[in-house]
């Protein structure tokens, strides 16, 4: 047995070996770990432009550059976040390295370990803050509700949500400052009012106004394609603009007397029947369109918007002697203002002013409640229409028409029966207030289910429109459009959506559109964007993402031009380790729950793309197509 | 319920292209592309909003309408030239076995198409259940019973019922799509037999089966060869959301499609090209537009390996509810150069006989004008057929009297007293073509394709109309 005795040379010579200077030569191998002392984003490196910037020793969910400074990185220096790779674009010096990484959404609000390693030897782990920590909502459920709420979610908007919550970011969004989307002195031909749709949805701050007067327009319908210009139709688009947050009410009102409504739809010179059967009748355009889509539908509805049948069959809500009656109050109305801007005004002479031969009876329903002016008891024509507009709105019919039209084009294609009925009642209550429809529609368990039970409605959701997809790719990939674009506005129409050129006043699709048996889907699958995406559309939505990531367009990895700007360096530094990069992409596109199988699948598809540009922006466009984001669910 | 089913969409290969249609040089006269003998074709042209039949086909001097007589007088008395109505001298005259109708002016081709006895006009289609009388209609048309159609005078309503041939707004597939079906029972084709050039409309789809799209469709562009692999991948990503589902199927048709079509038709050639750019050449409208598409895709036939084929296409704006007269003229004098160009390409290449065409419209419009110098939504409209196999020179159906309030009026009511009810039905005019396209009209089929026939006694499916 050999034990060491404190006088043993050797355990001497170790106790002096410890005791020298570090600088010495013997003990410069054990002394080079290397350090952290803090992490910066948003650093002024060339590389590093578009990361949003942070507090110290803060990196955000997405793509990101960062700067760590501390001490002994060699040039072999690697780096490691939450454990997984970091890619180093710069040993910048003993002291500092630039990196390239990806907050990825399940670390949102959480502290995350950042480690370097040098010359085999790892540091401490560093703990830094990532996203947003006390956040009232995750991040995930704040990107489902921006692509409901606004035109595309963005970084910085999903990061002031997390920090407001849902309630408090509607009431900033109603009372954010308005203005005139189109104003009265701009000039140009088209396509510069499609231009300034697209430039407005997909940079200006009063989003959520926007996406509802978006929505408005589809549903009280005008055209350029009959009112001959996009000047003509402007005025019409601002009045609606202003009034997204009133009541419904008013806006039925407001459209009614609107001039480009009344050359729309014919009521503009309508007048009171000649007399006999070989003179002329008042024309029913207007009176058939304000109840068949601005109102109440063709037939009766139950509270949840479904139709009322007998036998199998559908009630009619209207006859056609009930149309002829509305037709004889809206004569009598003439435009004043060749801009379209001043209201139509009434002119009794030619207004149909009997009220005792032959009563116009109006909206009556039978078994249901008696309805205010179910006959109308002033021959004036100001006061005649004042009375049908209240006789319209008293229909129970009024309150899931409209509230499913609004869920529909916020939220998902097939609400259900009692997410209908929850949102009509409080419609109804309200007499229409829009913002509390539109909070009661966004606030609903129905629309927030996704944000944790991802996908477990199977069938939930809609296909973004032309325009959404192609806001939503801009917004979510930092991408500007200016507002003298022809881009968005000629793609937009190749798929079927010419904006301020709807075909009909059935929109550009209808509501009640459903898909065809041969999907061999749900029976009776309300699909109403769908009416547009037939296979030769969506072939050229695969196109359109195509050439606009592949030869330098607005999703590409640069681009600069007339057309506007993009910037995709944070995602391009990323390809050397593409699971990040697809992670990356999906917190901005896919809400950060894109399932691991599609993951699994879209690195397959990438991996044998070599060049950093081409395997981003190969991601970008498969990811772009792809149904999983083409449908928001 | 099963999943859609992929083998209508498994990848669409080109037959054997033959030597004759690809010889590029050397066809000095008549144009190389074969087309099989076999081959027949229907396209349907929809006339998007209502078309205003009333102004289209004009009694001159006939044994129409209830008296047995009814002139030119009658029309002008509700529609006086000092509105919308026509001048006898602006007609086209044409002769209905001996009775004399004028034409709007517009339709100068067509008039002469139907005076060499390829064109027919069919009096008073539309959306019905049964035969209807002003009577049933007074006594149901508030009741919801099935016994009208419902939702009559609304476009979207009536366009699917027209389209569908169901009048109850339930059927999920079109009538021309289940022709479709109906072939594909003895077999799938090579490529969708029904092409639809119409966003959204159901005319086209099956129960089973699914149409091409030509809606959007280019020949020049084409997707690089790695940008589609990577997208075939992704489009069987499958986690459950039915939205999903139908967006991977309409992109992956689109793929499909797109491919096949583009190659057959950069494939046609250059005498068959060159004569179908001629003929629509000075046309630059959205319906010839797609006619000549149409035309492309008909000529490509045998290189897609089909012998028959069935056309949607569509043209808007027949919604003339105010200002109508200028409007209408410039409607039909589209219609009419379309409607020739591709007549006249038919009998270039060879095939006149085989390709029958047809109008739609959801609605005829209201006999008497309103106070805007127009007319508004009414019920049974006038047709025109066109094409080799027609037994045109002649109208098929019977004319209506042209009385407000009259005896074919829906009511005396002034809100009605211009809605004429029709007196064919759309079975019995979509059951004539569909027979002589080749469903059996003894064996079910027929009603399985027109579910109202056996309401229509009088009609017999074997016989047909006769006007093809």
């Amino acid at each position: 047995m050999y034990t060491k005795s404190l006088f043993d040379p050797t355990s001497i010579i170790a106790l002096v070996l410890v005791l020298l200077p570090t600088t010495s030569p013997l003990s410069a191998k054990q002394t080079n770990t290397p350090s952290i002392s803090g992490v910066s984003t948003g650093s002024n490196n060339a590389t590093c432009i578009n990361t949003p910037v942070n507090a110290a020793n803060t990196i955000p969910i997405g793509p990101y550059c960062a700067t760590i400074t501390g001490a002994n990185f060699g040039t072999d220096t690697a780096v490691a976040v939450g454990g997984r790779t970091a890619i180093v674009l710069s040993v910048d010096s003993l002291t500092q390295i630039t990196i390239a990484g990806a907050g990825v959404v399940p670390w949102d609000g959480t502290a995350q370990p950042v480690v370097v390693t040098s010359g085999g030897v790892s540091s401490l782990p560093f703990f830094i803050t990532v996203g947003t920590p006390n956040a009232r909502v995750s991040w995930s459920a704040a990107s489902r509700f921006l692509d409901q709420t606004t035109f595309g979610p963005t970084h910085d908007d999903i990061v002031r949500l997390q920090t407001l919550g849902f309630t408090t970011w509607l009431i900033g969004q109603f009372r954010t400052p308005q203005n005139s989307p189109y104003g009265t002195t701009d000039l140009g031909e088209y396509p510069y009012y499609p231009s300034r749709f697209f430039f407005n949805a997909a940079s200006a701050p009063d989003q959520l106004r926007q996406r509802v007067a978006f929505a408005l327009s589809q549903l009280f319908v005008v055209s350029a394609d009959t009112l001959g210009t996009p000047e003509n139709v402007a005025p019409y688009y601002n009045m609606l603009y202003s009034l997204s947050f009133s009541n419904y009410p008013t806006i039925l009102s407001a459209v009614t007397i609107s001039p480009a409504m009344g050359a729309y739809l014919n009521m503009a010179g309508n007048v009171k029947a000649s007399g006999g059967p070989n003179g002329t009748i008042p024309s029913q355009n207007f009176a058939r369109e304000v109840l068949q889509l601005f109102s109440i539908g063709p037939v009766l509805l139950d509270e949840t918007g479904t139709p009322v049948t007998n036998n199998g069959v559908p009630v009619a809500a209207y006859s056609q002697t009930t149309i002829g009656n509305f037709a004889r109050v809206f004569t009598g109305w003439n435009i004043v203002d060749s801009a379209l801007i001043s209201p139509m005004v009434p002119n009794n002479e030619t207004h149909d002013t009997d009220i005792t031969v032959n009563p116009k009876v109006l909206l009556s329903v039978p078994g249901g409640p008696v309805l205010p002016y179910q006959t109308t008891t002033s021959g004036d024509a100001a006061t005649e229409l004042g009375q049908a507009l209240v006789n319209i709105e008293a229909h129970p019919n009024v309150a899931p028409f409209i509230s499913k039209f609004l869920i529909q084009h916020l939220v998902t294609s097939n609400p259900s029966p009692a997410y209908v009925r929850r949102v009509a009642t409080r419609f109804a209550q309200t007499n229409g207030d829009m913002k509390t429809v539109l909070m009661t529609i966004l606030l609903d368990s129905e629309a927030r289910a996704g944000d944790s039970n991802v996908d477990g409605n199977p069938s939930f959701g809609h296909l973004r429109e032309p325009a959404l997809w192609l806001t939503g790719l801009c917004r979510s990939l930092n991408s500007t459009v200016t507002d003298l674009s022809n881009a968005l506005p000629n793609y937009s129409a190749t798929l079927g959506e010419p904006m301020f050129y709807s075909p009909s006043v059935f929109n550009f699709y209808a509501p009640t559109y459903a898909l065809p048996a041969s999907f061999g889907l749900q029976p009776g699958l309300l699909a109403p964007e769908f009416q547009i995406q037939s296979p030769s559309e969506a072939y050229q939505r695969v196109w359109i993402a195509a050439t606009s990531t592949l030869t330098g367009g607005l999703w590409s990895s640069t681009f600069s031009s007339p057309d506007g700007y993009v910037d995709l360096s944070p995602y391009v530094n990323l390809s050397s380790e593409p699971d990040l990069l697809v992670d990356a992409l999906d917190a901005m596109l896919t809400h950060g729950q894109m399932p691991t199988s599609l993951k699994t699948l879209l690195l397959g598809a990438i991996q044998t793309t070599p060049p950093p540009i081409q395997q981003t922006t190969l991601a970008i466009y498969l990811l772009a197509t792809s149904s999983y984001y083409q449908v928001i669910h | 319920m099963s999943g859609f089913p992929r083998r209508t969409f498994l990848r669409y290969t080109l037959r054997t292209i033959t030597a004759g249609a690809l010889s590029r040089f050397g066809a000095v006269n008549a144009l190389a592309t074969s087309i099989s003998g076999d081959y027949k074709a229907l396209v349907c042209v929809f006339l998007l909003g209502g078309n205003d039949s009333h102004n289209m086909v004009i009694p001159i001097q006939t044994t129409g309408g209830a008296s047995g007589k009814q002139s030119f007088a009658d029309y002008a008395a509700v529609r006086p030239a000092s509105g919308i109505g026509l001048l006898q001298s602006q007609l086209l005259p044409i002769t209905v076995n001996g009775d004399i109708y004028g034409l709007h002016p517009s339709l100068q081709n067509v008039s002469t198409i139907y005076a060499s006895g390829k064109a027919a006009i069919l009096a008073n289609v539309g959306n019905l259940v049964q035969p209807t009388t002003p009577a049933l209609y007074q006594a149901h048309a508030l009741s919801s019973d099935g016994t009208l159609p419902v939702n009559l005078m609304s476009h979207s309503d009536q366009q699917t019922q027209w389209e569908t041939a169901t009048p109850n707004l339930l059927a999920a597939s079109g009538w021309g799509g289940r022709v479709a079906d109906v072939f594909a029972k003895s077999g799938l084709p090579s490529f969708p037999m029904n092409v639809s050039a119409s966003d959204g409309s159901i005319f086209a789809f099956g129960t089973t089966t699914f149409p091409a799209s030509i809606v959007a469709f280019d020949p020049s562009i084409a997707l690089p060869g790695n940008y589609t692999s990577g997208l075939a991948q992704l489009l069987a990503f499958n986690n459950g959301l039915q939205m999903v589902q139908a967006a991977n199927q309409v992109t992956q048709a689109g793929l499909n499609q797109h491919a096949v079509l583009a190659q057959a038709i950069n494939a046609l050639d250059i005498p068959t090209s060159q004569s179908i750019q001629t003929r629509f050449g000075n046309l630059s409208d959205p319906l010839s537009a797609q006619l000549e598409t149409v035309a492309q895709v008909i000529a490509a036939s045998q290189m897609l390996g089909v012998n028959r084929q069935i056309f949607f296409v569509a043209q808007g704006g027949y919604d003339t509810h105010g200002g109508e007269s200028a409007t209408y003229a410039g409607l039909l004098s589209t219609l009419d150069n379309a409607l020739n160009a591709f007549f006249l390409v038919t009998q270039d290449l060879g095939i006149a006989g085989q390709v029958t065409t047809f109008t739609n419209s959801e609605f005829g419009r209201n006999l008497q004008p309103n106070g805007n110098a127009g007319t508004d939504h009414a019920w049974g409209g006038h047709h025109l057929v066109l094409g080799g196999a027609v037994n045109g020179g002649t109208m098929y159906g019977t004319f209506p009297t042209l009385q407000v309030g009259g005896p074919d009026a829906i009511s005396a009511d002034p809100s009605g007293a211009g809605i004429l009810i029709p007196s064919t039905p759309i079975a019995a005019y979509g059951a004539t073509l569909a027979r002589w396209f080749g469903v059996s009209p003894t064996n079910g089929d027929m009603v399985t394709l027109f579910p109202t026939l056996p309401n229509f006694p009088s009609f017999n499916a074997a016989a047909g109309m006769g006007f093809v």
